[in-house]
């Protein structure tokens, strides 16, 4: 039983963190997130608490920021650097 | 043809909106089925999710192995870090799809979940997901055609070449990956052994872009011989494929295949 709350609690602190880091650093918000989301399943099936599905669903959001950013993230600066090398060929 | 949207004034990427839409229609498609191979919804959101994550780095590190050489010359000439070339490089598919199953099968059996049962609920979506996707790559004008005649122009997009006709090979893509989905839904619609819907979708999707790659003008793509990268990748899950169909799992095999 110790372990499960543990877990739980886990859970919670890796999904605050990826929130976080999603907006900061992705990569990091990216693994809490897939840590916390598993550690946050496993709580709620071993020791059902509020605490485990808290962390199962903040854990999630960050996740989920995380994976948009990236997104987002590839989408501009492909963007950017054809647009860039667009300029460049007109230039040269 | 349209990079860019408008919401709410803020402009956002139409690629960027597209993949999102693409996720969520599978999503809902996926947790819609869920009782087929009875998966619990909480389960598949997360596996759903992991997949998600994992597909994505593994796209990304497929696009950095395409072009590792040049990087590594610019990295010489410049100091351009790695850390830079990874936070700057795109997506390519095939990476995404093997990361993402790579991390399908971890995630469940970390949270103990049958994974062969996940993977068939969460199969039949891809397709789909990828359809949408092809739908961004049209609106952003990447991952173009050859040009012809009956081509369209992309000249607001900042990948494509413009003022010349390219063919829409995106929105062909997409149109074929969608009637692969509607044929996984169907075969899908009752619980199948292990490795037949994945069997399913690797010769079908691997035969869908060896043509279709013949169509591809987009210039940063490796070629090795006389194929693509993306052409010989398909030819081997092809192969897998039907691996998969005839072979998996082994007659007289009685462990339990989670």
């Amino acid at each position: 039983m110790e372990n499960k709350s543990t877990f739980a609690v886990v859970s919670l602190v890796l999904g605050i963190v990826a929130i976080i880091f999603a907006f900061v650093f992705w990569p990091v918000g990216l693994v809490c997130g897939i840590i916390g989301l598993v550690l946050g399943s496993k709580a709620k099936k071993q020791a059902p608490s509020g605490m485990a599905t808290a962390g199962w669903i903040l854990s999630l959001i960050g996740l989920i920021l995380s994976v948009i950013l990236i997104i987002v993230a590839v989408a501009c600066a492909g963007a950017l650097l054809a647009a860039g090398m667009t300029a460049a060929s007109m230039l040269g | 043809m349209c990079p860019v949207t408008q919401i709410f004034g803020v402009s956002i990427s139409t690629y960027a909106i597209m993949i999102v839409i693409g996720f969520a229609a599978g999503l809902i498609c996926a947790v819609l089925r869920r009782k087929i191979n009875g998966i619990r919804a909480d389960d598949l959101v997360a596996c759903l999710f992991i997949a998600a994550a994992g597909a994505l780095l593994g796209a990304k590190l497929f696009y950095m192995a395409q072009g590792f050489t040049s990087f590594l010359q610019l990295a010489k000439d410049t100091g351009y870090t790695f850390l830079e070339y990874f936070m700057d490089a795109g997506l390519v598919y095939y990476g995404g799809f093997i990361g993402g199953i790579l991390f399908l099968f971890l995630a469940a059996r970390l949270i103990k979940t049958p994974a062969w049962a996940m993977l068939d609920t969460i199969l039949p979506s891809i397709p789909l997901m990828h359809a949408v996707g092809r739908v961004g790559c049209f609106s952003a004008g990447c991952c173009y055609g050859i040009p012809c005649d009956f081509g369209v122009f992309f000249d607001a997009s900042p990948f494509a070449p413009h003022g010349v006709r390219l063919l829409p090979v995106q929105l062909i893509e997409s149109a074929c990956l969608l009637a692969l989905f509607f044929f996984m839904l169907r075969y899908g619609k009752q619980k199948r052994p292990p490795g037949k819907i994945l069997a399913v979708y690797l010769i079908g999707y691997g035969i869908i872009r060896f043509v279709l790659e013949f169509f591809r003008y987009d210039a940063f793509r490796g070629i090795y011989g006389v194929f693509s990268i993306s052409q010989w990748v398909s030819l081997a899950l092809i192969a897998l494929g039907v691996f998969f169909w005839f072979c998996y799992p082994k007659s007289g095999q009685k462990k339990a295949l989670v």
